[in-house]
C-alpha cells in the first residue's frame, strides 16, 4: 500500500510548474520535501489527493489512479491535507464540531463520528479542549485541530503544507511531535516544509527545485549536503552545519550527527 | 481603537434551558418576538417580562450578560423614546423650548422602549443558551421543508456558521491592521467625516484582500475534507425532541395567548 508518482507533470495554464517528478510512500514512512519558493511544493501536495490531476504521468493511491473522478472522495479521504494557516482551515467554531466536520461530509452515521473525533482528539492530545472555541486556542493547539480534523476521516496518509511556518516554537513542537508519533502509528507523512531541521527524522527528503526532484536521499545524505543547499537557496540546519565544520577540524564521525542528542552521543562516548 | 464584539457568545452552562432543542428555542424566540409586535398594551408585556424573567432564571445565565447585550443599543433606544416622546399629537404634559412632551407620546415612547428591551433580551438569551452550531443547525432544519421549492436552506445554514467562525478572526485582524497603519502615521480618529472615511480605506483594503485570500483556503480545505453541499452529509449532534421541548413549548404558546389577548 503507498502513493505512487510516476512522472508527474502539472501546468497552470500551459506554465510548467511541476516536471517528471518521481517518488513513493509506504504507510508509516515519513517524506520530507523542501525546495525555495515557488519550487511547486504546494502544487505537488495538491496532486497527492487528486484536488489537482496530473497533466501527464499518474499519481496512485492505494491502487487507485487519481485521474479517477469516481473514486475522488475516496482519495481524499485516504490521503489528507493540512495547510500553513491554521485560521483558515478550521471550518466550525468549536473544536469538536471542526474535527466532526470530515466524518459528517462522508455521510458516517452519528455515534461512530463520535467515537471518531474522541478517537482524533485524543491522537493530537486536545481531548480536554474539546468543547473550547476555536479562537481561543494558540496556533499550535488550532494546527492539531486541524490535523485531527483529517485524522477523524481516518486516512492513511497525510500531506502537510509548511503547517508550521506560522507558528511560534512551542506551537512548531508540538505540531511536530504528533506528527512523529502518527508516522510511528503507521500513517504516510508527507511534510512539506521551509525548515530542515524539521526533518531530521524523515525517512526520505526530496528536495524541489524549479519543478523538478533536484535531489532525494536520506535525511543524514540531504541534510549534510551544504553544497547543494545552498545552491538552491536553502538553509543548512545548525546542528548539522556544526557537524560539518567539526569535520573539517579534523574530527571523525561515522555518521555525521544531526540532532543533539546524536552529538552529544558521539562527541562524549 | 479596537473592536469588541460581544454579541452572540454562547455561554456553556448546565441548565434545562441549555439543554433544550434548539429547534425549540428558536420557534419559542419566534413566537415571543412576533408576540411583542402585536401586543398593544403594558399587561401583556407584563406577562411575556415575567416568561422572560423565568427564563433568564432557570438558564443560570447571570443577567448581567442580557444587560450586556442592551448596552449597545442604548443610544438607540433612547432616541425612540424621545422621537416618540415628542412627535406624538396630543394633551400637552410639559414644554421644553420648542419640544412639546404629549401624554400619549409618554405612554408610546415607553411602550417602545419595554419592546425594544423584550426583543433584545430574548433574542439575547437565545444566542446565550445556543451554541453557533445549534442555532445554524437549528435554522437548517426549520428552513428544509424550503428545500423542495428550491430554497437552499443547507447552503444558508453554512454561510451562516462560517460568517459566525470567521467574526474573531476578522476582528482581531483588523485591530492588527489598524495599529499596523497607525504605526506607519495614519490618523484614523480625527478630521471631518469626509477625512475619516477617506482614512478607512487603507484599513478596507488589506481587510478585503486578506479576506479574499482566507474565502481561498477556507473553500480548498473544506474540499480536502470531502465537502460536498448538504446531500448525503451526517450531523455528530443529533437532535430528539422530549416531553420537556414539548412542554416548554406549550407553556410559551399559552404565554404569548395570555399576552396578546389580556
Ligand atoms: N493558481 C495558480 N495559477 C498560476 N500559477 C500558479 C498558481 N499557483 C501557483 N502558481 C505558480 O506555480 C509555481 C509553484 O507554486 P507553488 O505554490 O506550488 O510553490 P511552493 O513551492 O509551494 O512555494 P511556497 O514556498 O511559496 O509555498 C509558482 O511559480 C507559482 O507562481
Ligand atoms: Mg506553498
Amino acid at each position: 500500500m503507498s502513493i505512487e508518482v510516476k512522472n508527474l507533470s502539472f501546468d497552470y495554464e500551459g506554465i510548467s510548474v511541476l516536471r517528471d517528478v518521481n517518488f513513493q510512500i509506504d504507510r508509516g514512512e515519513f517524506i520530507g520535501i523542501a525546495g525555495p519558493n515557488g519550487s511547486g511544493k504546494s502544487t505537488l501536495a495538491r496532486c497527492l489527493n487528486g484536488i489537482f490531476s496530473p497533466v501527464k504521468g499518474e499519481v496512485v493511491v492505494d491502487g487507485i489512479s487519481v485521474k479517477d473522478t469516481s473514486k475522488q472522495w475516496i482519495i481524499r479521504q485516504t490521503v489528507g491535507l493540512v495547510f500553513q494557516n491554521p485560521d483558515n482551515q478550521l471550518v466550525a467554531s468549536i473544536v469538536e464540531e471542526d474535527v466532526a466536520f470530515g466524518p459528517e461530509n462522508l455521510g458516517i452515521p452519528p455515534a461512530i463520528i463520535r467515537e471518531r473525533v474522541q478517537y482524533a482528539l485524543e491522537r493530537v492530545g486536545l481531548i480536554n479542549e474539546r468543547k473550547r472555541p476555536v479562537s481561543s486556542l494558540s496556533g499550535g493547539q488550532k494546527q492539531r485541530v486541524a490535523i485531527a480534523g483529517i485524522l477523524a476521516m481516518r486516512p492513511e496518509y497525510i500531506v502537510l503544507d509548511e503547517p508550521t511556518s506560522m507558528l511560534d516554537p512551542v506551537g512548531r513542537k508540538e505540531v511536530l511531535s504528533t506528527v512523529l508519533q502518527l508516522k510511528e502509528e503507521g500513517v504516510g507523512i508527507i511534510y512539506i516544509t521551509h525548515h530542515l531541521e524539521e526533518l531530521v527524522y524523515a525517512d526520505k527528503i526530496i528536495l524541489l527545485y524549479k519543478g523538478e526532484v533536484f535531489k532525494e536521499g536520506s535525511a543524514r545524505e540531504i541534510l549534510t549536503d551544504e553544497e547543494t543547499l545552498t545552491r538552491i537557496g536553502l538553509e543548512i540546519p545548525e546542528i548539522p552545519a556544526l557537524s560539518l565544520r567539526l569535520k573539517g577540524l579534523g574530527i571523525d564521525f561515522n555518521e555525521t550527527p544531526l540532532t543533539i542528542e546524536e552529538m552529544v552521543n558521539v562527541l562524549f562516548n | 481603537m479596537a473592536i469588541e464584539i460581544s454579541f452572540g457568545q454562547y455561554l456553556p452552562l448546565d441548565s434545562f434551558i441549555h439543554r433544550l432543542d434548539p429547534r425549540i428555542k428558536l420557534i419559542i424566540t419566534l413566537i415571543n418576538i412576533i408576540t411583542i409586535f402585536i401586543i398593544k398594551d403594558f399587561i401583556g408585556y407584563i406577562s411575556l417580562a415575567c416568561f422572560l424573567l423565568f427564563l433568564i432564571v432557570s438558564s443560570k445565565v447571570p443577567p448581567l450578560y442580557i444587560f450586556r447585550g442592551l448596552k449597545p443599543l442604548i443610544f438607540f433606544i433612547l432616541l425612540t423614546f424621545f422621537l416618540h416622546l415628542f412627535t406624538t399629537q396630543g394633551t400637552v404634559i410639559f414644554q421644553w423650548w420648542i419640544l412639546k412632551g404629549t401624554a400619549e407620546g409618554l405612554r408610546n415612547g415607553l411602550l417602545m422602549v419595554v419592546r425594544f428591551m423584550l426583543l433584545i433580551s430574548f433574542s439575547t438569551l437565545l444566542t446565550l443558551t445556543c451554541s453557533p452550531l445549534e442555532l445554524t443547525d437549528a435554522m437548517e432544519s426549520l428552513m428544509s421543508p424550503l428545500k423542495r421549492i428550491g430554497f437552499p436552506a443547507h447552503e444558508m445554514a453554512m454561510m451562516m456558521s462560517i460568517a459566525l467562525r470567521f467574526i474573531p478572526v476578522l476582528v482581531e485582524e483588523t485591530n492588527r491592521i489598524i495599529k499596523a497603519q497607525v504605526a506607519r502615521g495614519a490618523d484614523i480618529e480625527s478630521g471631518s467625516i469626509i477625512n475619516r472615511a477617506k482614512n478607512l480605506i487603507p484599513i478596507l483594503v488589506p481587510l478585503f484582500v486578506n479576506t479574499f485570500k482566507r474565502a481561498d483556503d477556507l473553500a480548498l480545505a473544506m474540499e480536502v475534507r470531502c465537502y460536498r453541499g448538504g446531500e448525503g452529509r451526517t450531523r455528530m449532534k443529533e437532535y430528539v425532541l422530549s416531553s420537556l421541548d414539548f412542554l416548554i413549548l406549550s407553556i410559551s404558546i399559552v404565554i404569548a395567548i395570555i399576552s396578546i389577548l389580556i
